[in-house]
């Protein structure tokens, strides 16, 4: 099974959903129990590195190993849990697209081994987020989803800071080989990109 | 004279300080501006003066871009970086996707309140 499946699977069904609402919330949890066996399936297997459409240097490749895994399945079984507990409710239909892709961005972080991806499924959770917290549509959550706005905007600067210094400073974009050749780096870049790294880590 | 200003060392520099004074407007015109649209304005700003970063460090007099044509027919060693062009193109698209959901946000929010000051939002229960 090719780890693609773990994004595409939800991000899939997030996008065809709204034309089978009254079916919205049984779908979701059947695409949750089916992600969760898949997860299950990859324990006891040694750690998986994908390619995926062109070779080494140039391609977005995406890691499992067992931490990945175990943050996989964690996100997989908090989000069955929340589609279980929203079942009866009529009201909050379309509130299932939503936390589909939330879904897909938040596995794509875990599982990607390329910082620019991270920086790309970080964003997609994050407007998520965005939407999910006005959802009521009155007053307060349009205030929360502002300030919240204002507050992950900065962080993302900060982060597209660091990947830009890691970037101009190293010459690749893959975490493996950041992690080789992090330490020849000058001693004030990388107390550079650290501080970056915490502002962003403090948001989220 | 003029040609000294056509060399790499200096358009990294200047490069450098002018999207530096940039990134220093946005920040500070975020903190301080007290309308939501100027805030977010200050914030796109911001993030522009990171693109122009990115793009003018990877830029080196000479050099073309990496697009095959007639007479540029593969790849070679007098192409600059395709890399940052993509991750800005990229980047680009998600700025205006954020910047457009926040106006939608703002507009929302003045229809209901009639206030659109940052300091003036206490629905969420603060006492100013």
């Amino acid at each position: 099974m090719s780890l693609l499946y773990f994004v595409a699977v939800p991000l899939l069904l997030s996008f065809l959903t709204p034309f089978y609402a009254n079916y919205l919330r049984y779908i979701s949890v059947g695409m949750n129990i089916a992600l969760l066996a898949l997860a299950i399936a990859f324990i006891n297997t040694p750690s998986i590195t994908e390619y995926i459409s062109f070779d080494s240097p140039l391609s977005i490749s995406f890691v499992l190993d067992s931490a990945s895994l175990f943050f996989l399945t964690l996100f997989i079984s908090i989000m069955l849990l929340f589609s279980l507990y929203h079942i009866k409710e009529e009201s909050r239909k379309d509130i299932f697209i939503l936390t589909n892709m939330l879904l897909a961005s938040v596995l794509g972080l875990v599982l990607s081994g390329d910082i620019f991806n991270i920086y790309i499924f970080f964003e997609i959770a994050s407007i998520t987020a965005y939407i999910l917290t006005s959802l009521n549509k009155d007053k307060k959550a349009y205030s929360g989803a502002i300030r919240y706005m204002i507050i992950g905007t900065i962080a993302s600067i900060f982060l597209l800071i660091a990947i830009m210094s890691i970037y101009l400073n190293i010459g690749s974009l893959n975490l493996v080989t950041i992690g080789e050749q992090f330490a020849t780096v000058n001693g004030n870049i990388q107390f550079l990109i650290l501080l970056s790294l915490y502002r962003v880590w403090n948001k989220s | 004279m003029l040609s000294s200003f056509n060399q790499t060392p200096f358009l990294h520099s200047a490069i450098t300080i002018g999207s530096f004074l940039l990134l220093t407007i946005g920040l500070v015109g975020a903190l301080t501006q007290k309308n939501l649209f100027k805030i977010f304005l200050s914030l796109a700003i911001a993030e522009a003066s990171l693109f122009i970063y990115f793009i003018g460090m990877h830029f080196e007099v000479g050099k073309v871009a990496p697009i095959t044509t007639n007479e540029v027919t593969q790849f070679s060693s007098n192409m600059v970086d395709p890399v940052p062009q993509a991750m800005i193109l990229t980047t680009i698209v998600i700025a205006i996707a954020i910047l457009s959901l926040a106006l939608s946000f703002i507009i929302n929010y003045f229809k209901l309140t009639n206030n659109m000051r940052v300091d003036e939002m206490n629905e969420l229960g603060e006492d100013r």
